[in-house]
């Protein structure tokens, strides 16, 4: 799996209280713009235009966060694969993830394909996140 | 007999009492606040176990979604799928 970059702000919203990793929805976009650390919130950068099968504001990752091992945290999330169904899914290079439950749709990390990806009608791009996703120690 | 800190120490038990009468009105003032901000607090913790509640329904067949999901992964990358 691509190299998990961290949101800077995704920390410091954790320790207010924004982030419930166990019950908030984590949704993963798609995105042809390079995000920075710095960016926040969703839309910034901006996600890639909705239709033949990406739906905007992307897939829910199934998150569920439990104790393990004692005195850690991990996140569980299920994989994503999204396939160009009925023509091309818009060009893209980054997947973003983003809280999807709390108000401001605040960002949590990304990922870096490293080249932009096109998926033509039929292909598919995936998402494997293995045994676990995150975990906080 | 030990000496009051009030009669050992005159002028730091003066400035020491004028502190601790500035600071009471203050501390009563947010205490007012705090105890309306726990209220509030208190009402977020029903709905907190509701979200928490309903979150347990929408997970009863997360085992099975995680696996379907690895499935379908899998087999989009056997078909040359590329991969975050």
């Amino acid at each position: 799996m691509a190299t998990y970059n961290k949101i800077n702000d995704f920390v410091e919203q954790s320790w207010l209280g924004l982030h419930d990793m166990n019950t908030d929805q984590v949704n993963l976009y798609l995105t042809n713009v390079a995000p920075v650390a710095t960016n926040t919130v969703f839309g910034t950068p901006a996600e890639i235009a909705a239709g033949n099968d990406y739906v905007a504001k992307g897939e829910d990752t199934g998150n569920v966060m439990s104790e393990n091992p004692a005195g850690t945290a991990e996140v569980v999330a299920t994989d994503i694969t999204w396939t160009a169904s009925g023509g091309a899914i818009a060009q893209f290079r980054y997947v973003v993830a983003f809280n999807e439950t709390n108000g401001s749709d605040a960002l949590i990390g990304w990922y870096d394909h490293g080249s932009a990806v096109d998926l033509a009608d039929g292909e598919s791009f995936t998402v494997d996140f293995g045994a676990n996703w995150l975990t906080f120690v | 007999m030990t000496m009051h800190n009030r009669d050992k120490y005159p002028e730091i038990w003066a400035s020491f009492e004028r502190a601790k009468e500035e600071l009471a009105p203050l501390k009563a003032a947010r205490k007012i606040k705090m105890t309306e901000m726990n209220d509030i607090a208190r009402e977020m913790d029903v709905l907190r176990t509701a979200k928490g509640k309903k979150h347990d329904e929408a997970c009863v067949d997360i085992e099975k979604i995680r696996e379907l999901s690895k499935v379908v992964s899998r087999l989009a990358k056997a078909m040359g799928a590329k991969s975050a």
